[in-house]
């Protein structure tokens, strides 16, 4: 009783010391000292330590509560400016994530069928020959760690002299990346998470915050609470949990924020309310060519002009189904200097086979209407998964990059990472790997027909339920000889199951690790707990084949002086058998890989500052500069003098990655196209497909939480009411969905949690009972090589049970 | 027996905020501290995470209730979880 009291009293100091802060009596010292509440664990013999939420981009720091080797509390970290000391549902559980009774703990084969426990030494040596042969290929994940990430990179490039690594990033915000490099010429988002702290309007493109990145959306409804004047609008193909809190809600049809983007910028132009001075000082034109590049070709205002002439308002009304008052209304607001007015985006803009197009389109009004550049005016997109950015934009674990922004293709780039990696020149391919579909693609074809990938080694990521048209892209591979698929995982999952080699690993506080966050945020934590059974670092997977590999006989891992090329010294100098996996915590293999990989940052201004730096902080945004005081410091706004040390003096704004070589950033001009796959008599709805917020993508670890699990069991199809009149359906009842590539019966919810205009459905991707992507479409961005996952046709039918 | 810590924000009209407030007080699940403003900081001790998750969302549907925002949990008594 007494133990309970104590509990009650310092759980209420906590939520005191939070209501302070929500109330702007903050506790925490500016300078970061220890905050009062530190001294008042919940439980008195917790061991407290910092780690990112396991989940999404937003990139949360909780503080994780350790007793006899378990994870037993979790608290918002009120030193975590992201959070400032609050969590949504999914973090407030994270920490339950651990602990599901099905964890993976032994590596497992197939054999007859069947998955059969076998040792590490066995499974290491099957992955080390399986990347001897032709065709072996990684397939990794923004949720891999950055340390993760640059291992599997160096792996494969400096080692493999292979480019055929790709992320599932690709299926989420692979045309952000190549929306900033089209414009900017370097990618990330200029601005970061203080803009919604001051801006004025915000744009919600096709995004729902409420439920995709809920903390940042309460730190902008606490303004509209507070009785801050912050105008919200809601551009989307339906009604979500945002729209509610929202003064606008636009409802468009898939793929009008082409034309509703174009429209805005015809209406600045004709009224002459664009910031002439802005696109005069800072800014160029852009369209393609006869033959469509990223870097496209210059075109004078004029054209730009003359390009635009078609997207009046009545027209962009046809296309996009927006009224022409509500286009107007956009555009005097983009039209006014005294306003400061902040894009969002995410999979709305980015799961788009014009996703190049429609990011670029989103910066260029921005950028016309000089909304760019003060704390408030920024488009910025937001990424799903809790280290896109970092360990996958920025690590550049594709099949064309290289980390640090480079590019395989460009033999400067090559010859850096050459050097760095102290490989013999040569070693990196300069020609791209295959991007995610095609891998895929070429996993599920004969290799006497082309299929020249055999092998996949799958980590921190689940295809076999996340790729898009399930049946092509993935389920023929099972059926080929000689096609091989390893998981590795911390539970069973849909691609574990069609497996032919299975690798447990440890998750989260089991590891130490480092994410990167929609903000260029690089935080940083240690290992806390042991992970169960045999499940071991995903890290040391990789060094542990390398190694293997090497003792193999394989020339590509040792670098030009003979040395194992993940050599690691310890203190005495000598090299650390880390490749063992009673040696691997012997040293921080963590801060060594970043130390290199760091050696990489400064070839694109994305500079970050020594491990060290990260372990006292709840993270930092690059590029973190070492001042003269000796003292690194964030960057908050990019390209801006006074905020951005790259910028030269007098400046004022110099976009200094250009693409056109003069400090200018790229306005483009792209016309609105139809989408590939349009509903029709034969199957006509809209599907578009997304997330909730109890589950974290494919629900593997949120599925495994009970409170989450009851609280959104399973998918459903949302159905709009007057379609299920029409349908002859009410909530409850079953619907057959079919696409062109796939079938799928779902339960009905009627208007569900958001709300489908007539048309269109909505169905979740988190349920591996119900995979939705057996209906998607493959086709994809011409330049980011990202399906769209949002709108394709079905056809629906209820289902009468017999 | 999971502990939560957690912040009720109250709307700006202080006659809707005065009886939310007393809804919440007049509910033994619920320890409430003193407000600081319109956030009041309190404690919900239940019998499992699931029953704190629900109370919080109840509360949510109180007229006067603007947000509530969890911002610690104690599940150290919780057993192994089960999986689904
Ligand atoms: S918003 Fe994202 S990072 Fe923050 S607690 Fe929720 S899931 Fe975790």
């Amino acid at each position: 009783m007494k133990r309970r009291a104590l509990l009650q009293s310092a759980a209420m100091a906590m939520a005191t010391t939070a209501a302070a802060r929500l109330a702007g009596g903050d506790e925490v010292s500016a300078e970061g000292a220890e905050p009062a509440r530190r001294r008042l664990p919940l439980s008195p013999d917790l061991v407290w330590d910092k780690a990112p939420c396991r989940f999404c981009g937003t990139g949360c720091h909780v503080e994780v509560g350790v007793q006899k080797g378990k994870v037993v509390a979790v608290r918002g970290d009120l030193q975590a400016e992201v959070n400032k000391g609050l969590l949504c549902v999914k973090g407030y559980h994270v920490g339950l994530a651990l602990y599901g009774k099905d964890r993976l703990t032994q590596p497992m084969l197939r054999k007859d069928g069947e998955l059969v426990p076998i040792s590490w030494d066995e499974a290491i040596d099957i992955v080390a020959q399986r990347a001897e042969l032709d065709g072996f290929a990684l397939y990794g994940s923004g949720q891999w760690t950055i340390p993760e990430g640059y291992a599997g990179n160096k792996l494969m490039k400096a080692g493999l002299g292979s480019n055929h690594i790709d992320p599932n990033a690709r299926l989420c915000m692979a045309s952000a990346v190549t929306g900033f490099l089209s414009v900017y010429g370097v990618d990330e988002p200029a601005g970061c998470y203080d803009d919604l702290d001051r801006c004025d309007v915000l744009i919600l493109w096709g995004n729902n915050p409420a439920e995709m990145h809920p903390v940042l959306w309460s730190r902008v409804l606490e303004r509209k609470v507070a009785g801050e004047d912050v105008k919200l609008i809601d551009i989307g193909t339906r009604e979500t949990r945002s729209s509610g809190f929202c003064d606008h809600v636009l409802t468009m049809k898939p793929q009008g924020d082409l034309a509703i983007a174009n429209g805005i910028a015809r209406l600045l132009l004709e009224r002459g309310t664009y910031d002439k001075a802005f696109v005069d000082a800072h800014c160029a034109f852009r369209a393609h060519g006869d033959k469509p590049t990223l870097q496209g070709e210059a075109i004078s205002f004029e054209q730009f002009k003359e390009g635009l002439a078609p997207y009046t308002p009545e027209h962009v009304e046809e296309l996009s189904g927006v009224k022409p008052d509500d286009l107007r209304m956009l555009a005097d607001l983009f039209g006014r200097r005294d306003l400061r007015i902040t894009s969002l985006w995410c999979m709305g803009m980015n799961q788009h086979t014009q996703g190049t197009a429609i990011n670029a389109l989103v910066h260029g009004i921005h950028l016309l209407s000089g909304h760019f550049g003060r704390p408030g005016d920024a488009p910025t997109s937001l990424t799903g998964q809790a280290s896109a950015c970092g360990t996958v934009s920025e690590v550049g674990t594709l099949a064309h990059g290289l980390p640090g922004g480079l590019l395989v293709e460009n033999a400067e780039h090559r010859k850096e990472a050459e050097a760095i990696w102290n490989v013999p020149p040569g070693r990196v391919n300069p020609k791209p790997g295959h991007h995610t579909v095609e891998m895929w693609k070429r996993f599920c074809t004969p290799k006497s027909q082309g299929g020249d990938i055999q092998t996949i080694w799958v980590m921190v990521t689940n295809p076999g339920q996340t790729m898009p048209n399930l049946n092509a892209l993935v389920a023929p591979s099972r059926k080929l000889d000689g096609k091989f698929l390893i998981v590795s995982d911390v539970y069973p999952t849909a691609t574990t199951k069609i497996a032919d080699l299975v690798l447990p690993s440890a998750m989260w506080v089991e590891k130490n690790g480092m994410f990167g966050n929609s903000e260029r945020r690089t935080q940083q934590w240690f290992k806390m707990v042991e992970p169960p059974g045999q499940a071991r670092d995903d890290a040391w997977q990789l060094l542990a084949v390398a190694r293997r590999l090497h003792d193999r006989g394989h020339p590509g891992m040792k670098d030009k002086d003979g040395k194992f090329l993940f050599d690691v010294a310890g203190p005495d100098g000598k090299s650390v058998p880390v490749w063992e996996w009673e040696h691997y915590y012997d040293v921080n293999v963590d801060e060594r890989l970043f130390e290199e990989y760091r050696k990489f940052t400064r070839f694109k201004h994305k500079d970050l500052a020594p491990y060290a730096e990260y372990v006292k902080a709840r993270g930092l945004r690059w590029p973190v500069i070492q001042h003269e005081d000796g003292v690194w410091r964030e960057t908050k706004f990019r390209f801006v003098e006074g905020e951005d040390r790259y910028v030269k003096k007098d400046a004022g704004v110099q976009f200094y990655h250009s693409t056109s070589k003069d400090d200018r950033a790229q306005i483009w001009l792209h016309p609105y196209t139809a989408p590939p796959e349009v509903p029709d008599a034969e199957f006509p709805f809209w599907l578009c497909t997304g997330r909730v917020i109890e589950h974290w993508h494919t629900g593997t670890m949120t599925r495994r939480i009970p409170e989450l699990w009851r609280s959104m069991p399973n998918a459903y199809v949302e159905v709009n009411a007057k379609d299920a009149d029409r349908l002859g359906v009410k909530n409850g009842d079953r619907l057959a969905l079919e696409s062109r590539r796939g079938k799928l019966e779902l339960p009905v919810w009627i208007d569900g949690r958001g709300a489908p205009p007539q048309g269109t459905l909505f169905v979740p991707f988190f349920d591996e009972t119900m995979l939705v992507n057996v209906l998607t479409l493959e086709a994809y961005d011409p330049f980011s090589k990202q399906p769209d996952y949002k709108k394709c046709a079905v056809r629906a039918k209820k289902v009468v049970s017999t | 027996m999971p502990i939560s810590s957690v912040v009720v924000t109250l709307s700006q009209d202080g006659v809707v905020a005065e009886a939310a407030l007393s809804i919440l007080s007049a509910d033994p699940r619920w320890t409430l501290g003193a407000p600081n403003g319109r956030h009041v900081p309190a404690v919900l001790d239940t019998t499992s995470l699931e029953d704190a998750v629900s109370l919080t969302e109840d509360a949510l549907r109180i007229d006067g209730v603007q947000f509530v925002d969890v911002v610690g949990v104690d599940f150290s008594d919780l057993s192994e979880q089960e999986a689904t």
